[in-house]
């Protein structure tokens, strides 16, 4: 009796859970935890969707505001600017944004590349014009930046520099005072980011200097006030005095020289008078291998004719550089200067021509020189001797 | 004790998220190089926390078990891109000093750690209390050494210069670092002496309790 009852309990649990598998399987899935856990994500998903759609719509910072509040940053009040077709000018620097302001001057944002660990600064900056000419830098403000980390470094001083040492035509480079230590890098980005933004103003709305204006006021600056008179050659390769007004010159190096320390790339003729005495000099740019990086060093090794050769190095300077940081640190280029070409030269980043902490600097400025030198002996000068 | 007091007193101080718990290090070592910063993200954290610790305590009994997480993320990530919308709105000096470290905030642990071990296990009042709490805690633990940091690394506080002489080292991550360590092991310290004071006369009065009773 008792067993049959307990078998028929059996049997009845059995046939329970026969039904509730039943009833499992059969389960709509509007009631399994699947759907519920859908529902819920979804549901969360759509509520936060909306509630961001409309934050958006109330919250959201047009250009405009953006462009506003740039301005108050620069001027502490607001100016009328009228966008302008944006363009680069420059390898070293992109030109996001550009304004003419009511008081005549650009508004550029550029963003300079050369940064750390291959990052960009944006700047701001305020590009001073009179006259149809650039007349100065305004202001320099940093507006945003990418993997710079020690951006913090850099302080109203450092970019008050850009307005104070603003120098007509000239490239602002970390090596003339606009370094920072500790953020050299940073510092770089910054410069290509200005220089940027002048190329761009001076390429479309400032005086394009022609290209025979652009070399006579580099090489005027080496000579100072003494008034010369710069020779290159003209379609034919015959020797042309180049002036201002030329749109293009050519050097009397058709095409550069280039081996694996130094490119030799230009010669210039500079003549002028020294009391009743007509002076000569050979100017060759060369550019230096074996760099910072394998960066490279532009030197303007200028020659002395005497007699119709090729006498002594006048003076050498340092026209460009790349990734070269501590080029500033270089301080013995005069002694170059007086050394007899016709000697044998060959000049090592040793003794003299060595500076401590920019070792590759005075490697790749030495090759430089080497070069020019080697250029130099090998000329024949008309009506000269042949110096090798 | 009251349990509110309770919550509170551990946020602060015995549990408190940067010293005690050494989370959130990311936003702290990047950004306590400015005390300015400091607060900035210390408050923000603060108004993100108590919000999302709200929301998930309201909908603990709504929300299934198994998708909590991707649900807190997403309650989280809305909270924070409000945040960043709103300083970009009304504080934009707060938001561009912030940078890429606001948007950091989603992935906090503090924010997603309150909600998984806090709010989903609590009343609504008592995780509001708790966020408060806790971004409090890290809102003080931030400033205080945003003004360490600012004051012998720049020189300043607050961006009030106050002296020239500056330990530029101190100003960066590696030396906000070594801030951090440094306010960790006084704050231990303190807590630690505090506590052990308070043992000693708990037992004090227990033995006098106890003589008392066998007398």
């Amino acid at each position: 009796m008792k067993n049959n009852r307990l078998g028929n309990e059996a049997h009845d649990s059995t046939e329970e859970l026969v039904k509730a598998a039943e009833t499992a399987t059969k389960q709509p899935f509007i009631k399994s935890a699947a759907f519920k856990c859908v529902t819920a994500l979804l549901t969360v998903l759509l509520i936060c969707g909306v509630f961001l759609t409309i934050m958006n719509g109330l919250l959201a910072v047009s250009p405009e505001e953006r462009f506003e509040r740039a301005i108050m940053k620069i001027y502490g009040k607001s100016v009328p600017a009228t966008a302008v077709a944006v363009e680069d000018y420059n390898s070293n620097a992109t030109i996001n944004e550009a304004y003419k302001m009511g008081d005549g001057n650009y508004l550029v944002k550029s963003t300079g590349k050369g940064g750390f660990s291959g990052g960009t600064v944006t700047c701001w900056v305020v590009i001073e014009v009179k006259g149809g000419a650039i007349s100065g830098v305004g202001k320099v403000i940093i507006d945003s930046n990418v993997g710079q980390s020690y951006i913090n470094y850099i302080n109203d001083k450092f970019l008050t520099a850009f307005t104070t040492n603003y120098e007509d035509g000239a490239y602002f480079t970390p090596a003339e005072g606009f370094i920072k230590t500790g953020a050299t890098m940073s510092a770089t980005a910054i410069c290509n980011a200005v220089n940027g933004a002048l190329d761009f103003v001076n390429a479309k709305f400032g005086n394009i200097k022609t290209e025979g204006e652009k070399l006579l006021e580099s090489i005027q600056k080496v000579y100072g006030e003494t008034q010369i008179s710069v020779y290159g050659t003209d379609a034919d390769g015959n020797e042309k005095l180049i002036t201002a007004e030329d749109e293009t010159v050519t050097s009397f190096i058709s095409t550069p020289i280039i081996n694996s320390t130094v490119t030799v790339s230009t010669m210039y003729k500079v003549r002028y008078t020294d009391g009743d005495k007509q002076i000569e000099h050979l100017l060759v740019t060369s550019t230096g291998k074996g760099g910072y990086e394998k960066g490279t060093v532009t030197c303007l090794t200028i020659a002395t004719v005497e007699n119709g050769a090729v006498a002594k190095i006048y003076k050498v300077t340092i026209t460009e550089n790349e990734k070269q940081s501590f080029i500033g640190k270089i301080d013995w280029l005069d002694k170059f200067s007086g050394l007899d070409i016709s000697e044998g030269l060959v000049f090592t980043p040793t003794g003299d021509f060595l500076t401590t902490g920019a070792t590759m600097s005075s490697t790749a400025i030495c090759n430089a020189v080497n070069g020019a030198v080697d250029y130099l002996k090998a000329l024949t000068l008309e009506g000269g001797n042949e110096n090798e | 004790m009251n349990k509110y007091k309770r919550i509170t007193l551990d946020g602060l101080i015995f549990q408190n998220p940067t010293f005690m718990l050494v989370l959130g290090t990311c936003p702290t070592l990047g950004l306590i190089s400015s005390a300015f910063s400091s607060m900035g993200m210390g408050l923000t954290v603060l108004v993100i926390l108590t919000l999302s610790n709200i929301i998930i305590s309201a909908l603990r009994k709504v929300i299934p078990n198994a998708v909590r997480i991707p649900c807190y993320i997403v309650v989280i990530a809305t909270l924070v891109t409000f945040a960043r919308m709103f300083l970009d709105k009304f504080v934009p000096e707060l938001y561009e000093s912030l940078g890429g470290f606001l948007a950091l905030i989603v992935v906090n642990c503090i924010i997603l750690g309150r909600a998984e071990a806090f709010a989903n296990k609590h009343t609504v009042a008592e995780s509001a209390v708790d966020g408060i709490a806790n971004g409090l805690g890290f809102t003080l633990a931030l400033t205080l050494m945003g003004v360490i940091c600012e004051f012998f690394g720049k020189g300043s506080v607050f961006g009030l210069q106050i002296m020239e002489f500056k330990i530029g080292m101190l100003a960066t991550p590696a030396g906000a670092f070594l801030i951090y360590g440094l306010c960790i092991a006084v704050f231990v310290y303190v807590i630690d002496a505090v506590e052990r004071a308070r043992r000693v006369k708990a037992n004090k009065l227990a033995r006098e309790n106890l003589l008392k009773e066998g007398a």
